[in-house]
């Protein structure tokens, strides 16, 4: 290996990485406004204190089109407060920190936040292991973190800096199971699972709660997270001939269990989760997912005019992309936030955590307040799917 | 297929690469050299050289804290002191023994879950106890949860014991998958993916290693105390033994070396440490989960071994510190902060970049003296 | 019964993607024995190149661009080109100069551009997956897959062309390693290097053409698994990758037919595994593992690999 012939392969590396560079470059000018905006530091509210957030979630790797939604969902809330003058005058702007839904990771992004005093709270994490693993590190510091997703019972008693805006799996499975066996009248039904701990906890809860209204559960199993392949387990299950198809998990998987359901030719009502509420699902299942009720907590068909109006300029910043929960969720977290800070009337962590008890907040994914634990309690919507959209299904929990 | 070389790819970096001039001639070794880092590296030069340097390099880790005073710092320190254990642990297995292993993490798994179950699962669950008064046990801990991992380390080595190289990799690795699939799915005893939480910190009566400060004093102990009993065990018999079966494995055996018993030896011995610091992960962190034990983070230690560079002790050091450090630093780009991917970009391209100009590694491995005499004799011979 | 004839042929159609990527997988593998991390990330570019050349637009850098939408046939060719080149430029940059190298820096290095890669992909194509285009052939008038009953058990189209695009793949290199004179030469340089140049074998040359042959396939197993499973992501070439290592393992490093023969046992004990054994849709991957390492207990070197002499 001689010498010149290592020095063309660093250059052509570095070219490589400059056209890298530049290609994202154009894509901040081009698209994202808002995101350009949030890391300039220069206050336009004066001397008042600029409302500054972590957004922490996995933006990168497995896991990183729900970072990208919780992205999405906070540039455009950043855009609408800053539009609207700032919180109590100060310039609204976020960092980011990529914890890859690991938890050690999630640590170091939590002690980073907390490090940098002018952060005022935590949009995120979105994952329950990296929740449970940095939810401590907040509480020590005082610093208010606010998940978007976070279901597992036990990240809110980590401490009174530790909230949700999203339902624990106990009761989405209990609200979940009444609608499946009472409202839609099966009785024969069947679980598929995914490996991690929401999809897990909410079968849980699900099963023992069919179960208890009179439910007959003929088949549960599981798969793996990022796994392509259900057919053995789909096989398993068509053999035991359920009603209803209750799948509990995330969307990239689910599009893909649709299609092999159908691939199978099996005839099942299927029933989703709150994590097969996105759009991505039907751009992916296509004709498979046709039919398919999903529960959820943000049903953006609702002519609602805030509903509509995050709709369209979430489609404008990406794509024409439909925005799923997770960026509805992120958008109501920080909004609760502001919110907050703005009752209280100071940007400061402890202001924005103590104005969050009690604090009754009406946004995209319903109208809620935190109990003394930090949970929330909404309304449970279930939308269908119809030529190749989600709408508000006919018959309701 | 070079299939007459088994152990083709462990071989060392000097020989193996006669354009690079790694090492001096046999006469420079008692030449002392002025450049006190190269002494540092190659471990040539006087003796009090490397003592100086070794109590400068313990100085600035001792220091550290009392400058830096951040805690995101300091937290990271803390991590990547236990970086280093583990791969100076994975170290002993790959470099000093030559076997390639892809399922280290699964030593590492093991530890952090003893703690959390001995603790959570059955102590407070299935006692009732108070384990905020059993502050001993956390220090117990640290030597059952490495002697636990030791032992899996000799029964997961057993049947490997016959196969080589790449198929041996892809066993290990097997075997790593494995342990994680049933902590994740063992629900009764792991909680599965809900995770463990409440594992106690260490403490001493009331002293509670709670703040940052102290977690990495302690962490900065427990690496010195294994790094100097990795240091101890590769001078010894034993790890003359480990360095010739990956050199020549039927020459050592010849030379009436039993190989089958100094491989498991060497996966416990490297087990071992993965298991301690298992256990100080769980009761630094509080909070166990499957997600921390994926494939992903053995790759990642054997990274820190050959960046570094393997079969010395400096090298996975050096490795551990750089990367894990390397990698939080990125973060605070700016343009990492919009475009997070690129951060895996960077690291990506300094990964191969490293590679291809220090392919022996950032240090190099540096060799047991003993050693170096031989394989000069083997080389020349050829 | 009816189960069970199903549950055969999704483990024998599930073994036939495992064993396409794993045939692309073993040729490099055994002319440079490199665990060839990136091999995943080639599968996975060439998944979304099919996606891009099929699709009428596609977002890139965040923007929409407008794109030919081609055949889905043809766009595979296509993608196995470009992604045969993106495979010797990469051999040329990251691997060939550690040639000589130990072999871990070369696996490092070959690590390097996996994370590389995965980002760069995400960087372009963004971090949702996207949908793979219906290709007509397979697909009726609703956007079903069209599918034959055999014996009781749904078989789509596209499976059957799976099948026999990963048989006739198999046996045309299998053909091509054993029988041709670049195939020999192949064969020498995996021996030995340096003999094969003494014999005026352009080694060099070789190792290109493999890596040209060897990405080209991960391309078209991309394209097919995508095709499959109408998706691509970034990071959608990991397991994939994880699985064709496994499966070129356990047939022994270097075998094509005994790459073949691996992913297809590794696809049947998946889907057995998960449907047969108690417990088995949680201990999925962890019974193919049981099942790897009990074979190369009882087969050190894989199930069609020759013995590994001692030290020589």
């Amino acid at each position: 290996m001689s010498k010149s012939y290592r020095v063309l392969v660093l250059l052509f590396v570095l070219a490589l990485a400059v056209a890298v560079i530049s290609g994202c470059g154009e894509e901040t000018s081009a698209t994202t406004a808002a995101a350009g905006e949030t890391t300039t530091t220069a206050a336009t509210g004066g001397a008042a204190v600029p409302f500054k957030f972590g957004a922490a979630a996995s933006f990168t790797g497995q896991y990183a089109n729900y970072g990208g939604s919780l992205k999405g969902g906070a540039d455009i809330a950043v855009a609408e407060l800053n539009a609207a003058g700032g919180v109590n005058g100060g310039e609204v702007s976020y960092v980011t920190g990529d914890e890859l839904g690991d938890p050690k990771e999630a640590v170091l992004v939590a002690q980073k936040l907390i490090d940098d005093p002018e952060v005022l709270f935590v949009d995120g994490h979105m994952f329950s292991g990296a929740t449970l693993a940095a939810g401590p590190k907040y509480q020590d510091a005082g610093l208010p973190m606010i998940s978007p997703s976070a279901t597992n019972p036990d990240v809110t008693d980590l401490g009174e800096y530790i909230w949700r805006v999203c339902m624990t799996d106990q009761a989405q499975g209990e609200g979940l199971a009444a609608y499946a066996v009472t409202t839609l009248g099966m009785k024969k039904i069947a679980i598929f699972h995914s490996d991690n701990d929401y999809g897990k906890g909410l079968a849980d809860a699900f099963e023992a709660a069919a179960t208890a209204a009179g439910g007959e559960i003929v088949g549960r199993e599981q798969y793996t997270d990022g796994d392509t392949d259900f057919k053995a387990q789909l096989t398993k299950i068509k053999d035991a001939d359920p009603e209803l198809l209750f799948l509990s998990g995330y969307y990239p998987e689910g599009s893909k269990i649709a299609a092999q359901v159908k691939e199978l030719g099996m005839d099942v009502q299927m029933l989703g989760s709150d994590g097969y509420g996105s759009d991505e699902l039907i751009k992916l299942g296509g004709a498979s997912v046709e039919g398919m009720l999903i529960s959820t907590f943000f049903d953006y068909s609702k002519v609602d005019p805030a509903i509509q109006k995050f709709v369209e300029t979430y489609k404008t910043n990406n794509n024409g992309a439909n925005p799923d929960w997770f960026a509805a969720a992120s958008y109501d977290v920080i909004m609760v936030a502001a919110q907050a800070a703005t009752k209280a009337g100071v940007n400061s962590r402890e202001a924005i955590n103590e104005a969050l008890n009690g604090i009754e907040y009406s946004g995209l994914t319903g109208t809620f307040t935190f109990d003394e634990n930090g949970d929330v309690q909404k309304p449970l919507n279930i939308v269908v799917v119809q030529d190749g959209k989600l709408v508000t299904a006919p018959k309701q929990p | 297929m070079e299939q007459n070389k088994p152990l083709g790819p462990l071989e060392p970096a000097e020989s193996a690469r006669p354009g690079v001039p790694t090492e001096a001639p046999e006469a420079g070794r008692f030449r002392a050299p002025l450049n006190p880092v190269a002494a540092l590296f190659t471990g040539r030069g006087p003796e009090w050289v490397r003592y100086a340097l070794l109590g400068g390099v313990l100085l600035v880790a001792a220091l550290l804290p009392f400058v830096i005073q951040s805690d995101r710092w300091l937290t990271l320190f803390t991590i990547v002191l236990i970086y280093v254990v583990l791969a100076s642990g994975l170290n002993i297995v790959v470099g000093f023994t030559g076997l390639l292993d892809l399922g280290y993490v699964a030593f590492y798994a093991i530890g952090g879950y003893y703690a959390a179950i001995i603790f959570v699962q059955v102590l407070k669950n299935g006692f009732g106890l108070d384990i905020s008064e059993m502050w001993w046990l956390t220090w117990v801990n640290v030597l059952v949860g490495g002697g636990l991992a030791a032992v899996a380390g000799s029964l997961i080595g057993y049947p490997t014991l016959r196969l080589r190289g790449d198929y041996l990799a892809i066993m290990t690795l097997a075997f790593g998958e494995i342990i994680r699939i049933v902590a994740n799915n063992w629900v009764g005893l792991t909680r599965g993916p809900s995770g463990v939480s409440g594992v106690p910190k260490f403490a001493i009566g009331d002293f509670v290693f709670k703040t940052n400060f102290r977690s990495y004093f302690l962490a900065l102990a427990l690496a010195v105390i294994s790094l100097f009993v990795i240091s101890r065990l590769v001078r010894s018999r034993v790890g003359r033994a480990w360095t010739a079966i990956r050199d020549d494995e039927v020459a050592a055996a010849a030379m009436g070396i039993n190989t089958s018993r100094y491989k498991l030896l060497s996966y416990s011995c490297g087990a071992f440490f993965a298991g301690t610091m298992g256990v100080f992960f769980g009761q630094y962190l509080n909070f166990i989960h499957p997600s921390n034990f994926k494939l992903m983070e053995s790759f990642v230690m054997l990274c820190l071994v050959v960046l570094g560079g393997m079969g010395g002790l400096v090298g996975p050091v050096v490795g551990a510190v750089i990367w894990i450090t390397l990698q939080e630093w990125l973060r605070d780009f700016e343009f990492i902060q919009l475009h997070p991917e690129v951060r895996g970009m960077v690291m990506g391209i300094v990964l191969v970049l490293l590679m291809i100009f220090r392919p022996q590694g950032i240090i190099g491995g540096r060799r047991v003296p003993l050693y170096r005499k031989l394989r000069r004799e083997r080389v020349s011979k050829e | 019964m009816e189960q069970l004839t199903q549950q055969l042929v999704n483990g024998i159609m599930l073994g036939c993607l495992y064993a396409l990527i794993a045939v692309g997988y073993t040729m490099v593998y055994g002319i440079i024995e490199l665990i060839n991390f990136a091999f995943g990330e080639l599968f996975m570019f060439g998944a979304f190149i099919c996606i891009a050349l099929t699709s009428s637009e596609i977002s890139l850098f965040g923007s929409m661009v407008g794109m030919p939408q081609i055949s889905f046939f043809l766009a595979v060719i296509v993608s196995m080109l470009v992604v045969g080149l993106l495979g010797v430029a990469m051999e040329r940059l990251a691997y060939r100069p550690l040639r000589n190298a130990p072999r871990l820096a070369a696996l490092i290095s070959a690590i390097g551009m996996s994370i590389f890669l995965q980002n760069l992909a995400q960087s372009v194509f963004g971090s949702q997956q996207i949908k793979f285009p219906d290709i007509p052939v397979f697909t009726d008038s609703a956007g079903m897959a069209k599918a034959v009953t055999v014996l009781g058990a749904q078989v789509t189209y596209l499976q059957l062309f799976v099948v026999v695009v990963t048989v006739v793949a198999m046996i045309l290199l299998s053909l091509f390693v054993n029988r041709t004179r670049l195939g020999r030469a192949m064969r020498a340089s995996a021996q030995d290097k340096r003999t094969a140049a003494l014999m005026g074998v352009n080694v060099n040359g070789i190792i290109a053409v493999t890596f040209l042959i060897g990405s080209a396939m991960g391309a078209l197993a991309g394209g097919l698994y995508g095709a499959v499973y109408h998706f691509a992501r970034p990071d959608m070439g990991f397991v994939p990758g994880l699985k064709a290592f496994i499966a070129a393992v356990l047939g022994g490093i270097g075998n094509i037919p005994g790459a073949f023969l691996g992913g297809l046992l590794l696809g049947m004990v998946e889907s057995l595994g998960a449907a047969y054994i108690p417990g088995g849709s949680q201990y999925r991957d962890a019974i193919a593992f049981v099942i790897l390492i009990l074979i190369l207990s009882f087969k050190p070197t894989g199930l069609l690999g020759s013995p590994v002499s001692e030290k020589a």
